[in-house]
């Protein structure tokens, strides 16, 4: 990726900071989307972002270039955001269910029209991997290979669970007579 | 890919194509990150200062040390060439008569004096404390 080229040669040259600069912009949709992907939850989503991108911030000068760029971001990005689910289930597992069920309802959903709301409930009701593939594929078009390198799993293993969700999310939207609104 | 599927992906798109931060998001990042590099260059300047205001203590003791173990071997010297001349006659008796007649080897005599002469300096110049440092 020729900006990531760019953005390796500024760290090697001791250039961080200029670097950075460059590195939010290209890799702010990415991470916003794998951080999303794995919290479902935009406000969340976007804290975690912000989170990260500070931590590269502190750890860019010492980036060594032994992985891939986009996969040493998407790791750290990740890691992140699995630890803020823990953090979001152990406080969950403390609060008044309804509640947080309605909060989560509010917020879960991407900006869409109302007849894609229950697209996104058939989003929700698919297996974890399956609904992280989807999200991540459609956010930018990517190509599969780049999901795979996001969600840290083989091509195939993607290319699987991507039309798993696929035929899943054809046969609900039959089901439930929504598919041509 | 069937009509069903081709509208699948259409929905799928644009239900997660919109998916992105707010805006000002990047400005947001910029800004914390300053604040924190603010933060990291103030408390880079305080142990800047905390070093040098060590290093200048340091080099302070240093000096009065040098100050007080040239005043302790100037007394010392000071002190023996007091003892030579009150005790002149003596040792004109019982040391450089020997050596002038003989009788003691004049390079044993030399040797035996700078060795004390050494011991005595080394005894005011060697500090226990510095070893605790």
């Amino acid at each position: 990726m020729p900006a990531d080229d760019a953005i390796v040669q500024l760290i090697q040259a001791g250039r961080a900071e200029q670097a950075f600069e460059r590195l939010v912009p290209a890799y702010r949709r990415r991470v916003i989307g794998l951080a999303y992907s794995v919290l479902r939850d935009r406000a969340a989503a976007e804290d975690l972002a912000q989170e990260v991108f500070v931590k590269l911030w502190r750890v860019l000068p010492r980036y060594d270039g032994r992985a891939r760029l986009s996969t040493w971001i998407y790791a750290i990005t990740r890691n992140a955001a699995i630890s803020a689910l823990r953090t979001r289930r152990r406080s969950v597992s403390l609060s008044d269910p309804a509640v947080l069920a309605e909060v989560e309802n509010r917020e879960a959903a991407p900006d869409s029209g109302p007849g894609d709301a229950a697209l996104w409930r058939h989003v929700e009701a698919l297996p974890e991997k399956q609904r992280q593939a989807v999200i991540l594929y459609y956010q930018d078009e990517r190509a599969v290979d780049e999901v795979a390198a996001m969600m840290g799993m083989p091509v195939n293993t993607v290319k699987t669970h991507l039309h798993r969700a696929r035929a899943s999310l054809t046969a609900a939207l039959a089901a439930a007579g929504e598919e041509f609104p | 890919m069937n009509i069903h599927e081709g509208r699948l992906e259409g929905r799928l798109r644009g239900l997660f194509g919109t998916l992105d931060a707010r805006a000002g998001f990047e400005g947001r990042v910029m800004a914390r990150v300053a604040s924190l590099a603010a933060q990291q260059g103030a408390m880079r300047a305080d142990l800047r200062a905390q070093f040098e205001r060590r290093r200048e203590l340091t080099r302070r003791r240093l000096r009065r040390e040098a100050w007080s173990n040239g005043i302790s071997t100037a007394g010392i010297g000071v002190a023996a060439g007091a003892l030579a001349w009150h005790y002149a006659e003596l040792i004109g008796r019982w040391l450089i008569e020997p050596i002038a007649s003989g009788q003691v080897d004049p390079m044993l005599a030399a040797s035996v004096s700078l060795t004390a002469v050494a011991a005595a300096v080394a005894l005011v110049l060697w500090r226990p404390s510095r070893l605790l440092r």
